[in-house]
């Protein structure tokens, strides 16, 4: 059972650890600064840190020490001469120009993942612009995946509420590292079957309603908010995407959409047992302009049954006024499945130790929470 | 007066499309977003969509 929970938000990392009294904050590291993404190594434990600078730029900083000193490591980099389209330029163009591009900067950390248990040193990064950087070094350097940035389709990604696409799940399947899975906002899942040297985006499923009609069904304008899989069973991956929530059992080739959600079918975060393939947890909200939990009533969706039915948890979590959105990385469970955890747009934490049945307020007044992670 | 105040969704005051509202045209995105120079025919479709995400 996991002490420790890493929970980024816009000024600082906080870390809450569970003693006696239940759980509580530990250590706050880079007050002030905006986290975007943290993650804790399980294969050798060290801690890794996205810092948004703000006007001075992304940067990744990596502790060996469970967080008690920080040292800044490399953050992705693009190459020179890297370009994604410009969706919002500031020249004129038109049908005789060609389509404007720009030079491809990190704007973001969106996701960072370890690669298996037997690759140490080997860490994944997603980020805005779309793309995927990999490391074997435990973060010292890092390039940028050419197999994925060369796919012509790319350039028909587009930004999701951001100017740029970005990459915000990273799945490795831990039988088989080789075997990754991608989630793309927007540009849907991308799959690679030999460690990031081929990619295919040939599934079908997936459902887009903010597209125009003969292009919703088209795989790359997809917005898979969330993606998550299965430790026991990796084959079944999870989406909570921007019009509903999907199913796959078979690693992303097909999906299932699933639209018996309540209290709604719009939200970001999506949650899977380690053991149990057919449990997962969701934090609905009222679609999609409005974004607020349905009847300002905050409660997490779960599923038993694969998605054939769910029930609305409520015991804990707030039924008057509630406005708290969580997040696409802000909710995850822990190793044993019985523990979860969850912070909101508007700096509220929740844990529970019954798979959702009853929830604990931890933390009332944090700032807006980006990241929520067992470790 | 309807057409106005559906134009003040879609352009700002200075006639460019608002950032984060995507028009298609026969299926294609447009690529003039400032001027709005793409071409329609007049059996095109016109789709007017609210790009995504953010929360």
């Amino acid at each position: 059972m996991s002490t420790r929970i890493d929970v980024a938000t816009r000024k600082g990392l906080f870390t809450f650890r569970r003693g006696a009294a239940g759980w509580d904050i530990d250590r706050v590291a880079f007050l002030g600064n905006n986290l975007s993404m943290s993650l804790v190594d399980q294969r050798d434990g060290a801690a890794y840190a996205a810092v948004d600078e703000g006007h001075f730029g992304c940067h990744l900083h990596r502790s060996r020490d469970y967080g008690a000193t920080w040292e800044e490591i490399a953050a992705p980099a693009f190459p020179a001469g890297a370009t994604v389209i410009d969706r919002m330029p500031t020249e004129p163009g038109g049908d005789d120009e060609p389509v404007p591009r720009k030079p491809a900067a990190l704007s973001e950390i969106w996701s960072l993942e370890p690669g298996g248990p037997d690759e140490p040193g080997v860490l994944w990064c997603g980020t805005i612009p779309g793309a995927l950087f990999r490391s074997d070094d435990h973060g010292d350097t890092w390039r940028l995946v050419d197999s994925l940035w060369d796919r012509a389709e790319r350039d028909q990604w587009f930004g999701g509420g951001k100017d740029d696409p970005g990459v915000h799940s990273i799945v490795v399947d831990p039988r088989d590292p080789l075997r990754l899975a991608l989630g793309v906002s927007c540009g849907g899942v991308w799959t690679s079957n030999d460690g990031g040297a081929n990619w295919s985006n040939d599934n079908h499923g997936l459902r887009a309603d903010f597209m125009p009609p003969d292009m919703q069904y088209s795989p790359v304008s997809q917005d898979p908010h969330r993606m998550v899989g299965c430790r026991a069973n990796p084959d079944r991956l999870w989406i909570q995407h921007h019009n509903g929530v999907f199913r796959s059992d078979n690693a992303g080739a097909t999906w299932t959409e699933i639209e018996s959600v309540t209290p709604s079918v719009f939200g970001f975060a999506v949650a899977v047992h380690p053991n149990d393939p057919d449990t997962a947890w969701f934090v609905p909200a009222v679609k999609d302009e409005s974004r607020y939990p349905v009847d300002a009533a905050l409660a997490v969706a779960k599923t038993t049954d694969g998605g054939a039915t769910f029930t609305a948890l409520r015991a804990g979590l707030p039924q008057r006024h509630a406005y708290d959105i969580v997040f696409r990385h802000a909710l995850d469970v822990d190793d044993t499945g019985d523990q979860l955890a969850f912070g909101s747009s508007t700096g509220g934490f929740w844990t529970s130790d019954n798979g959702g049945e009853s929830w604990s307020h931890v933390a009332a007044h944090l700032p807006p929470i980006y990241s929520v992670r067992f470790a | 007066m309807g057409r106005d105040k559906l134009k003040s969704y879609v352009l700002d005051e200075q006639g460019r499309l608002r950032r984060h509202v995507a028009v298609f045209v026969d299926g294609r995105l447009i690529t003039d977003r400032l001027g709005l120079s793409d071409a329609v025919t007049p059996t095109s479709e016109v789709f007017v969509m609210q790009a995504l995400s953010g929360g």
